[in-house]
């Protein structure tokens, strides 16, 4: 048992953390960080090929492929670090995701020509999974992809799918044999989006930003290496995950730096009686109750990357992790709204951070849908982790 | 950062497991509710005998010198069966006492009998309000004499009173000016003890000191520096207490999850409706994070000397948890899990004892509150 970092990691913290310093525009306390699916994109990839040169965007990869093969706990302090300061840069879908897929499953020629730029921060991707059918059931999806001799012809629509708008490049799933058993037809697809048939549709979330967009294709002819692994083995392609950390410490690091922000603003706000907000008990006691969620689910991240380091499978952890976090995302955002009163309905000037958590309220209300609902994380933690029967795999006598 | 138990910690949980389901099975429990010092003389010696009392005592007074984040692993296991008795007065609180201000001669005295099961300690501390602030000492005084201090005041809440060997006394010094502790045999002349009913099968106490005469060499540590050294085991209780419950809240959710897995309605085991199912794994949840809380803030007392805030958080939490942890099982068990013969109730109103001792959620809210500047 040992609830502290090596002095290897704290060294590497420190390191990082005044990296971050000095390359955030101003002071730190004022710093509110980019949009980067919005007007933010340019400065978060300048960051990120910084991140690059730095050796620390591919920090999780194996040194064969130019990464570090830093251990779980050493990409922990990176996502906590970045995080708490608000920093762009971080290529989950690239970096993260397709870039790891390509090692176990690319072929050598594929691995060439798409891991540089990734590891050099040159390029966005983005993830076509969801259809407007098919959302917590992923692997009911319909996307169709024909093989036509000397290509695949690609028919379908993907949705809700992040960053397209921006992106170059999409890694996406599509039904390869549609007489298969659903997880054993899928396939797993390279396409690059600005083709004249894939049209990008934005969706405005309620929070009035383009985060989402739907994706279509129409007839749009991919080359036969756009297939990555095996035909109809793009459901198991899809879930390798490799030695990324999935600890889902960005929610507590966010919060705690959202918290201390919240704590300075009703310290220096008065009541009517000219007392500052941090007396009023209510809130206080809030505070309290945030601080302890924020540890709880830090903790948990802590405990993901452990498991990780040990060579262990976190499922449970991972969605403990993933429901505390996204729940406590919701609730920071709530208390820096109520805290404002009648202020805490305007999106202007005149309101606290300029209606900063108000926009977040709106934004954070699909952490607890995306990347697994927490019902689906519910049903894992219960089914996989407690070894309870599956409602729909049961076999009933009905009389 | 290692979150995993360390090659002791493993034999020490496995061993005590093997021996708490085999000998202090739930029929034992219950009745050593109405026993009245709550563990036979046959468990004690066992627990002697396997180094348990002395888990924490130097090898130079005879113990095993391990650490307090060792003891919180067996702590776990002594949750999970549902054992209280004298152990905890005696092996957390008491010995921390002594080693944190004992004199050489009381230590060399009172700790290697500690260890072999000669000995037991209880602390008495509490008075009318129940709280654990310094201002909770308000009758209980020590006059200084020639020959050393004439005690006066009654206590309440006092742990295993009745089955003590020793008391572990905090009293006002005169004048008010700071908080005093003093070592004193039960034995003493003047002590009347009587008994306070409590529904977890604990021993509480009264415990009336009328006219005592204390030696000079009976105080423990110096005069009015005894809030220091109480407020360093009430760190160790805090925690010590919190491991109890997770212990016990991994027990509580092993329960429900054999029954929801057995019980059919509608034909199925209930465990395969998903609105069980969520309960489930909101227990699992709370257990989880109970277990992180309470092993962090054991094994920073252990090793670091800023234990205070995660000592808070620990128990600010995992007493709101294991609530909700029994809570949930109930629901989950029906009616059944309602009724006096059904084992689940033993837990749940032993909860209520864990809850409160060294602070419930809401005074350790508070700390949590000063600590952080809010």
């Amino acid at each position: 048992m040992r609830y502290e970092f090596s002095k290897e990691d704290e060294d590497f913290r420190q390191e990082l953390r005044s990296w971050i310093r000095d390359e955030i525009p101003g002071e730190f306390k004022d710093w509110q960080g980019v949009d980067e699916a919005a007007d933010g994109f340019e400065y978060g990839l300048e960051i990120r090929r910084k991140l690059a040169k730095k050796g620390w965007l591919t920090m999780a990869w194996p040194k064969e492929y130019g990464g570090q093969g830093a251990s779980y706990m050493k990409q922990v302090i990176f996502n906590e670090e970045m995080s708490y300061h608000r920093m762009p840069g971080r290529d989950g879908f690239g970096a993260k995701m397709l870039g790891p897929t390509l090692m176990v499953h690319g072929t050598e020629e594929q691995k060439k020509r798409f891991l540089p730029p990734i590891a050099n921060g040159e390029v966005q991707w983005c993830q076509g999974y969801s259809e407007p059918d098919s959302g917590s059931d992923l692997a009911s999806l319909k996307l169709k992809v024909e093989d036509k001799g000397d290509h695949w012809l690609v028919n379908g629509t993907k949705v809700w799918t992040s960053m397209a708008h921006k992106a170059s490049w999409i890694f996406f799933l599509g039904r390869t044999d549609p007489d298969a058993p659903k997880h054993k037809g899928i396939s797993f697809f390279l396409a690059n989006i600005k083709d004249a048939n894939i049209q990008v549709k934005p969706i405005i979330n309620m929070a009035g930003s383009h985060h989402f967009n739907q994706v279509i294709f129409e007839d749009v002819k991919i080359p036969k290496d756009a297939l990555i692994g095996e035909l109809n083995k793009g459901w198991y392609i899809a879930a390798t995950l490799l030695d990324f950390e999935r600890s889902g410490v960005e929610y507590p690091a966010t919060a705690r730096r959202n918290f201390e922000e919240i704590v300075e603003l009703v310290k220096n706000t008065n009541d009517s009686n000219g007392v500052p907000l941090i007396q009023d008990p209510y809130i206080n006691k809030t505070l309290v109750d945030l601080d302890l969620d924020i540890e709880a689910a830090r903790l948990v991240a802590y405990e993901v990357a452990y498991l990780q380091s040990q060579g262990e499978v976190p499922s449970i952890e991972g969605s403990v992790a993933k429901i505390l976090g996204t729940q406590l995302s919701q609730k920071v955002a709530k208390i820096g709204t109520d805290f404002a009163g009648l202020y805490g309905q305007l999106s202007d000037s005149s309101a606290p951070f300029d209606g900063k958590y108000l926009k977040q309220q709106l934004t954070v209300t699909a952490y607890t849908i995306f990347a697994g609902t927490t019902e689906i994380q519910k049903n894992i933690i219960a089914t996989r982790g407690l070894g309870l029967p599956r409602e729909d795999k049961l076999k009933v006598n009905s009389k | 950062m290692d979150l995993g138990l360390s090659e002791i910690q493993k034999m020490l949980q496995e061993s005590s497991r093997a021996f708490l389901e085999e000998n202090c099975p739930m029929d034992f429990i219950r009745a050593m509710e109405s026993d009245e010092i709550g563990i036979t003389d046959e468990i004690w010696n066992n627990i002697a005998e396997m180094g348990w009392l002395g888990l924490m005592i130097p090898e130079e007074y005879g113990g095993s010198g391990f650490n307090f984040d060792d003891m919180s692993i067996l702590l776990e296991e002594m949750g999970r069966v549902g054992l209280s008795g004298p152990f905890f007065s005696t092996a957390i609180t008491g010995v921390q006492t002594l080693l944190l201000s004992g004199t050489e001669e009381q230590k060399k005295e009172i700790l290697p009998k500690i260890g072999t099961g000669q000995i037991k300690i209880s602390l008495a501390f509490n008075e009318k309000t129940g709280s654990f602030d310094e201002s909770e000492i308000s009758n209980t005084t020590s006059i200084k004499n020639n020959e050393g201090w004439t005690l006066n005041g009654e206590k309440l809440f006092v742990n295993d009173a009745n089955s003590a060997d020793y008391f572990i006394v905090a009293a006002s010094t005169e004048n008010q000016e700071g908080t005093s502790l003093f070592l004193v045999p039960k034995d003493t002349e003047g002590i009347e003890i009587q008994k306070m009913e409590s529904i977890g099968g604990e021993k509480i106490y009264k415990v009336n000191f009328q006219e005592i005469k204390l030696e000079s060499s009976q105080i423990i540590g110096e005069e009015g520096e005894g809030w220091n050294t109480l407020q360093k085991v009430f760190n160790y209780g805090a925690s010590g207490k919190s491991s109890e419950m997770s212990g016990a809240a991994a027990k509580v959710m092993d329960m429900t999850l054999d029954y929801i897995k057995d019980r059919k309605q509608f034909d199925r085991p209930i465990g395969s409706f998903q609105a069980v199912q969520h309960h489930a794994a909101d227990m699992a949840i709370l257990t989880k994070v109970s277990t992180q809380f309470s092993r962090k803030a054991s094994w920073k007392l252990t090793n670091t000397d800023d234990a205070d805030l995660d000592v808070n958080r620990s128990k600010a939490y995992v007493s709101k948890a294991f609530h909700d942890v029994c809570q949930i099982s109930h629901q989950l068990h029906g009616a059944i899990g309602y009724t006096w013969d059904y084992d689940l109730q033993v837990l749940t109103r032993k909860m209520q004892h864990q809850k409160l001792a060294f602070g419930d959620s809401n005074f350790h809210n508070k700390k949590i509150s000063d600590k952080l500047d809010l």
